[in-house]
């Protein structure tokens, strides 16, 4: 057991999820606001395929993105633009896979709370001279935090905790795409036990914490209704 | 009154559910028109087509700005609108305190066009939000979160005011202190105040002008008491209660007695309720239905008000056995319904000499 082993997983798989929950505020909440708002007759359909990967085994949804990923798929195209060769097997690629196996985690906590915000608020932001994206940004957000933080949280949470659809695209590369989970497959792989305790450890106290902080916000969210 | 306002011109129509809409009228700047009619008459739906939340086709100008032009295209939405809204369920933002709800009206309103703004610390005293400024809205009774409500909206600095029954939360009293400043405000303004509502008491505090509307249909707009006169007949006498209002002067309470004697254009009257200055209005409310006619002046009779006027005219209530006859003293008119038996016996017919026996009398704003 020692330092250069344990902290690069830990390292690599924070920065992993801390850019990832970036992209997911960033793309989850239009999505969500979408999805509570729009009257659109087939939003549901929409949302499914949103929700498709909290059912779909993640190394099947690994598979199609190790194609879409690799050198003739998107990806591949996306990394010559940059002098690469494939998003396989690089943090990059990691990130898209990540967004788009945590979106669910992401987006349901906070379409909730743009519903639970109703229509009154943001017609009461309009006679007030809101424009939309005013009324949005002052009146919608603020109502919507505790959804916002919860998927945030979730999203965040999700990532670290993720193994299947980063085995498929990111292999194990130390320092590339080695994270957490991996890491400690391998320290069992490898008999050694005492650091996979460490790190299990580690990884059930923060999924605790994370959980216990979920609920206490939701309870906060759901109180906001009465 | 000042000349700034502008006029607010509705013609508008559509269907809602199954209630369809048609709303033409017009509300003059200075004054406040009392849009007044049952529950689910269609009021607050067209308040909220004036305001741009709910789409009518039509046309909505406010003076010379367009809000809305079918055949032009035009459509301003309710942002772009120079409104002031209050909700009948108020719409108060939960992560904003009081007063944090309204600097952020005050905040967006713009810079006053020549209007005498109402200020901050008017509104907060006139609606008695001083004391609860640092509090949540969620923590607030109805009527509280009503008056800030109406004070978010008079922040707002509205050309148009739309109020969708703004007190029906509130005490008689509480009412009877804010009408008449909304009333006097939109004088002082010469803003278009549409005021919805169900309650006779409330309109005839505040209304100059009135446009009843019954299953969607409102078609004009009228000086208060012609209006009250000419409320709908048949069904509707149910529910509304037809009726009339005077303005009289007090001469004197008589506290002994717990009345007050009032002076009406040369004749006196005796009101339930004392302790009013000598020398003030006060606006009487008198229900057609309380209201007896004679021919020759009644001795010996127990109801003390009995007013002397003439016949304006006498209208019969279709499908009813009433007929309703309107009574002229001076400048003032009274709404009797009698018997279309007993119109007849009696003879009444426009300018006709009778005496008008009043029932029942009440302070409006008792």
């Amino acid at each position: 057991m020692n330092a250069e082993t344990i902290w690069p997983p830990i390292r690599l798989t924070l920065e992993l999820a801390g850019v990832t929950t970036v992209f997911l505020l960033l793309l989850g909440t239009p999505i969500a606001w979408w999805l509570a708002r729009t009257r659109f007759r087939f939003k549901e359909a929409v949302a499914a395929l949103v929700a498709l990967p909290l059912v779909l085994p993640p190394t099947v949804l690994g598979f199609y993105l190790l194609i879409a990923l690799g050198p003739d798929g998107p990806g591949g195209f996306v990394a010559r633009l940059f002098g690469g060769r494939s998003l396989a097997f690089s943090f990059p690629g990691l990130v898209i896979g990540s967004i788009i196996y945590s979106l669910p985690f992401t987006v349901q906590p906070i379409r909730s709370a743009f519903e639970a915000v109703g229509d009154r608020p943001l017609e009461a932001a309009a006679t007030l001279r809101a424009s939309p994206w005013d009324a949005f940004w002052s009146v919608a957000v603020p109502l919507a935090r505790p959804g916002l933080i919860a998927g945030a949280v979730l999203g965040f949470a999700h990532t670290v905790g993720e193994f299947g659809v980063i085995l498929m695209i990111g292999g194990n590369i130390p320092g590339a795409t080695r994270v957490l989970s991996i890491a400690i497959y391998d320290h069992v792989e490898l008999m050694e036990w005492g650091t996979a305790h460490l790190l299990s450890g580690s990884l059930l106290a923060f999924s605790f914490v994370v959980v216990a902080l979920t609920l206490s916000l939701q309870k906060k969210m759901g109180g906001r209704d009465r | 009154m000042s000349g700034s306002g502008a006029a607010l011109e509705v013609g508008l129509r559509g269907a809602v559910g199954k209630l369809r809409i048609e709303a033409a009228f017009e509300a003059r700047p200075g004054e406040t028109t009392a849009v007044f009619g049952p529950s689910g008459s269609g009021k607050t739906t067209v308040l909220r087509a004036v305001a741009g939340l709910t789409r009518l086709s039509g046309r909505l100008a406010l003076g010379p700005a367009t809000w809305q032009d079918d055949r032009r295209g035009v459509f301003l939405p309710a942002y772009r609108r120079r409104i002031g809204f209050a909700f009948q369920e108020p719409a108060l933002f939960d992560h904003l305190s009081v007063e944090g709800n309204l600097r952020y009206a005050e905040r967006r309103s713009g810079e006053p066009e020549g209007d005498p703004p109402v200020s901050f610390v008017e509104v907060v005293e006139r609606l008695e939000l001083g004391q609860h400024l640092e509090r949540v809205p969620r923590g607030l009774s109805g009527g509280e979160r009503q008056r800030v409500s109406l004070a978010r909206a008079l922040l707002a600095r509205p050309a148009a005011l739309l109020l969708d029954e703004p007190l029906s939360g509130l005490h008689r009293t509480a009412r009877a202190a804010i009408l008449p400043w909304l009333r006097a405000l939109g004088e002082a303004s010469g803003k278009v105040t549409l005021y919805v509502s169900h309650d006779l008491g409330e309109v005839v505090d505040v209304a100059h002008r009135i446009a009843p509307i019954a299953n969607g249909s409102v078609t004009g707009a009228a000086a208060a008491a012609e209006a009250l006169d000419r409320l709908p007949a048949g069904e509707l006498l149910s529910r509304f209660e037809a009726g009339s209002v005077l303005t009289a002067t007090v001469r004197a309470g008589l506290p002994a007695l717990g009345l007050s004697e009032l002076d009406l254009g040369g004749q006196r009257l005796r009101v339930p309720g004392a302790g009013r200055p000598a020398g003030t209005e006060a606006r009487l409310r008198v229900r057609a239905r309380d209201v007896a006619l004679a021919t020759e002046a009644p001795t010996a009779i127990s109801i003390r008000n009995v007013l002397r006027g003439s016949v304006i005219e006498v209208r019969d209530l279709p499908e009813t056995p009433f007929a309703e006859v309107a009574v002229g003293f001076a400048d003032q008119r009274l709404v009797a319904r009698i018997t279309r038996d007993a119109a007849s016996e009696l003879g009444l017919e426009a300018g006709r000499e009778v005496f008008a026996l009043l029932k029942t009398v009440s302070f409006d704003d008792a």
